[in-house]
């Protein structure tokens, strides 16, 4: 019989939970002190026919280990595992089973808990309202005429729904943050290199993190400490202890510096929105915390450089899929004489659309010609974007914005405007350009819809983001309305 | 007919003999396996894999860099070379393009001429050494292509010289040395009929004079040096025949033919190809520290077969027999022996390397005759022990050679009158009989001398 204190501690903090299901759960573990994972299943089945959430369930209950985190739970399907197939939600994989398992799952493992299924996500993790998944969109199970953002659309709405204490997602633009903040759950992504990515799919190799969503900051914090640290498999994973978050993240604020940088407010942000943050702000000079506004004037490039820079990567990145060695394959399709021919249908029939686009996009940006143009500027403009962050973390501990520029939108509202799906990444972008720690937190609703907050940390400053976060989410109690 | 000019530049591969592959923990000798059965996920480019650099190729690479006198980029990046081909399971190849392990190097070479008595000399410039991951192999059968993914992941080192090399005969003293310089510093077995030293020649001609390079033409598939020889010798006659018939030339790929002697056309080239190459996002930068360099610097130049080379002329050896003795592995173990026994003498000692070192205490002390130590020598080399093969010799020394000497001349009168009266060839029947009684145990040299002296 194990539990993890704080699963426990923020449910006991929790008076009028979100959702039966997650509260019935937790009364598991507090009353029986062991989780029925029968019920977990069939209720994460359960929310499945509802929000399209699962990609893939196991068909028995497993088994718990041992540790700090012996629950359930349910990872994004670009995270490989042994057990499950991994899909990315494409055709092209359908069915694909890995020969080995992720470090995080690995990780989880070690820490006792059962990985019970696997996410909806965009396919490949491009796109942010999980619309682009090869099996069905999901839905935002706030409002189910809603998307539950993306690309780790399934991950948000498995927590929101309240069907497993914790998934991960993985977030090269916003990914974990935009959907967190759709949905109302919390979603970090920590510093490049905090979590390995070893057996993660990579979309973006230098952007690309996992990182937890959960319903609390706490259980963030337990969640982020487990699933960090140097991995020899890694080479891009960080050699630095990892601090005891949990305990860390409970310090005082007082005398905190806060950065509110004027470039995250204004133009293509909700009014709406910005009022909800500037309250936020309010509430944590309440609780001692200095705000101070701040710049960070190349961040109006970051959305620019991000669909240089991803597409880059993800062209090479995906060129892998190409029908010869795993997958699906056209390759013993009778009409196809050459290589070249397998190659293109194969590519053609089983990558999606966004896909395709962000291929010919990235082809383009580091093509001959193209390249210094394109590419090697965008990454100069990176360097600069990532100067400004380190130039205002010298003055202030963390940085404080929205996390998007709206609410969740309709189910189908920016399918046919890619350029207006993209601007969903506007602020979330920066912190990857950057490589920095960001989370995003429930902030207020706006007309039944949650408002994302953001707080963004210098490079391993996960421990201040997790204190502002904690600190703001106890003086307040958006997360149980 | 017009003199021509030929120009050669070489871009060789060298596969390195590290334990493991580049990027992954692979046993990197997949020599003989069956197909596909020395990989991994990450050789294999499944989704989610990471690459991870092995240190020791990054050292060999730089050590190789060093001893053809590259500059040493200190910032070390790999890059992703964008290409589909069913042998390239990530559909790019992990190298280094932006930064080369080095660059800018040059080294002299020099050799043997064919006559195998000129010491000759040239220099090759070195435009770059970059490391990166060899590719699989792609089975053709009679219904299908398979791959054998085992070679995926193979640490490469690649060297593109200059086109400074004018000639086949150049080309395979360069390619020599350059077998000798990576099998001294251990970075590679080298075998070319293995595959593990592989060159690509890029070859023109143009009229003497003419400062313009001809049509640049490569040749592959040579994988020997007879064969590299061969090729260039066949494709720079060609191209001159061509030339001098009026035809243009154009540029194109071609493979030797070793049954034909002949170079077959296999691509024209149109235009290059574009590979996308940018930063490999999951290799952090590996910065080389100068203390690292220096000490790597040492150890190159201790090894180097020309620094060998050079030392052994300033013990007065001829460049002949120095080649020799390097061609057969055998210069470092002499070397090394003349410099612990300074009474030997080289001259002799060279046409004795690889015996113990008891042989050549022996000669030293004993002074003995060239024929016997010849015979010690090869009796040794038959696989007999040392103090047997000296016992053979010593039953017979000097005096007691005297007294047989002299009893065959006594009881042959006839034959040393015969001598005497001109026909000196009977040297040889007295050397038998005088041989005869040794017992075999007689320097046949020494005996002809004591003949020479007493029938005068």
């Amino acid at each position: 019989m194990v539990w993890i204190p704080a699963f426990l501690s923020a449910m006991s903090s929790r008076s009028n939970g979100a959702g039966m299901t997650r509260r019935e759960l937790y009364m598991n573990i507090t009353e029986a002190k062991k989780v029925d994972l029968k019920k977990f299943l069939d209720e994460a089945k359960a929310a499945d026919e509802k929000f399209n959430i699962l990609l893939s369930v196991a068909d028995k209950p497993g088994k718990l280990g041992k540790g700090d985190l012996a629950v359930p739970c349910l990872i994004k399907d670009n995270i490989v595992t042994t057990d499950y197939p991994t899909t990315c939600a494409s055709k092209i994989l359908e069915g694909f089973r890995s020969p080995y398992e992720a470090t995080v799952v690995t990780k989880l493992k070690q820490a006792g808990a059962w990985v019970a299924g696997k996410l909806n996500l965009d396919e490949f993790a491009m796109g942010s309202s999980t619309e682009n998944s090869a099996f069905g969109a999901t839905k935002n199970p706030i409002d189910s005429t809603r998307v539950p953002g993306g690309s780790s659309g399934g991950s948000a709405a498995a927590v929101a729904a309240g069907v497993t204490p914790f998934s991960l997602g993985s977030d090269t633009g916003g990914s974990i943050r935009q959907p967190a903040a759709f949905c109302g759950v919390v979603g970090m992504k920590p510093t490049y290199g905090r979590v390995s990515r070893y057996g993660l799919v990579a979309m973006a190799s230098s952007l690309d993190q996992i990182g937890p969503l959960t319903t609390t900051v706490e259980d963030c914090a337990l969640v982020l400490k487990i699933i960090s640290g140097k991995d020899p498999l890694d080479a891009t994973s960080l050699d630095a202890p990892v601090p005891d978050y949990v305990s860390e993240m409970k310090k005082d604020i007082k005398g905190l510096n806060i950065g509110v940088p004027k470039e995250f407010f204004g133009e293509g942000v909700d009014r709406a929105i910005e009022e909800k943050v500037q309250v936020a702000i309010k509430e944590l000079e309440k609780l001692g915390a200095k705000i101070k506004e701040v710049s960070l004037p190349n961040s109006r490039y970051a959305l620019a450089t991000y669909y240089i820079i991803q597409p880059a990567e993800v062209s090479a990145n995906l060129a892998r899929y190409d029908g010869v060695k795993y997958g699906v394959s056209e390759g013993k399709n009778e009409q196809i004489e050459t290589i070249e021919e397998m190659y293109r249908q194969t590519r053609a029939k089983y990558l999606g659309d966004e896909v395709k686009r962000r291929i010919m996009l990235g082809t383009y940006a580091t093509s001959a010609g193209f390249r210094d143009a394109y590419y090697d500027r965008a990454r100069k403009v990176a360097t600069l974007i990532k100067q400004d962050f380190d130039k205002v973390f010298k003055e202030v501990d963390v940085l404080i914005t929205p996390t998007t520029p709206t609410v969740a939108f309709k189910l189908g509202e920016n399918t046919t405007d890619p350029l207006k799906m993209y601007m969903s990444d506007l602020l979330t972008v920066p912190a990857n350009i950057a490589g920095i720690p960001a989370i995003s937190i429930p902030c207020d609703k706006i007309d039944g819809l949650p408002v994302g907050l953001q707080i963004m940390g210098p490079q391993l400053g996960e421990s201040k983001v997790l204190q502002v976060a904690y600190a703001y989410e106890q003086s307040t109690d958006w997360r149980q309305q | 007919m017009k003199e021509y000019v030929p120009t050669i530049g070489l871009e060789i591969h060298v596969q390195l003999k590290t334990a493991s592959k580049m990027f992954c923990r692979c046993d990197n000798n997949a020599e003989g396996k069956e197909p596909n059965t020395v990989v991994c996920p990450l050789c294999m480019g499944f989704p989610g894999v990471l690459p991870v650099v092995n240190a020791t190729a990054i050292e060999y690479g730089v050590k190789t860099a060093l001893a053809l006198g590259c500059k040493i980029n200190k910032f070390q990046r790999f890059d992703r070379k964008n290409y589909f081909y069913p042998d390239l399971p990530k559909a790019y190849q992990i190298s280094q393009f932006f930064f080369p392990v080095g660059e800018h190097g040059e080294i002299t070479i020099d050799y043997l001429g064919s006559d195998r008595k000129t010491r000759k000399e040239f220099k090759v410039g070195i435009n770059r050494v970059h490391l990166e991951e060899d590719a699989g192999k792609l089975i053709h059968t009679k219904d299908a292509t398979l791959v054998d993914f085992n070679r995926c992941g193979t640490p490469l080192m690649e060297i593109v010289t200059e086109p400074d090399i004018t000639s086949p005969e150049e080309a395979k003293a360069f390619m020599q040395e350059l077998q000798r310089i990576v099998r001294s510093l251990g970075v590679s077995f080298a075998d070319m009929e293995k595959g593990h030293l592989r060159v690509d020649a890029n070859v023109s001609v143009r009229p003497k004079g003419q400062k313009k390079l001809g049509v640049k033409i490569e040749v592959k598939n040579m994988n020997s040096f007879k064969f590299m020889e061969q090729a260039l010798k066949h494709e720079i006659e060609r191209q001159i025949s061509a030339l001098e018939a009026g035809e243009k030339l154009q540029q194109e790929t071609r493979g030797w033919d070793a049954k034909t002697g002949t170079t077959i056309l296999q691509r024209v080239k149109e235009g290059s190809i574009d590979y996308r190459y940018f930063p490999e996002p999951d290799l952090p930068p590996i910065v080389l520290d100068d203390k690292q360099i220096n000490d790597w610097s040492k150890e190159v130049t201790a090894e180097l077969p020309s620094a060998l080379r050079a030392k052994a002329e300033k013990t007065g050896l001829s460049y002949e027999k120095i080649c020799e003795l390097q061609d057969k592995n055998a210069l470092i173990n002499l070397l090394v022996i003349l410099d612990k026994n300074k009474k030997l003498d080289p001259t002799v000692i060279a046409n004795y390397p690889g015996a113990s070192s008891e042989f050549y205490k022996w000669i030293v002390e004993e002074k003995p005759s060239n024929s016997v130590i010849r015979q010690v020598f090869d009796s040794i080399s038959s696989g007999k022990k040392f103090k047997d093969a000296v016992d053979v010799v010593k039953i017979v020394d000097h005096s007691d050679l005297m007294v047989m000497v002299k009893r065959v001349l006594d009881a042959n009168p006839d034959v040393v009158k015969r001598y005497k009266a001109g026909e000196t060839k009977l040297i040889g029947f007295l050397t038998g009989q005088i041989m005869k009684q040794a017992g075999g145990g007689a320097d046949p040299i020494s005996v002809t001398d004591l003949l020479n002296k007493l029938l005068t």
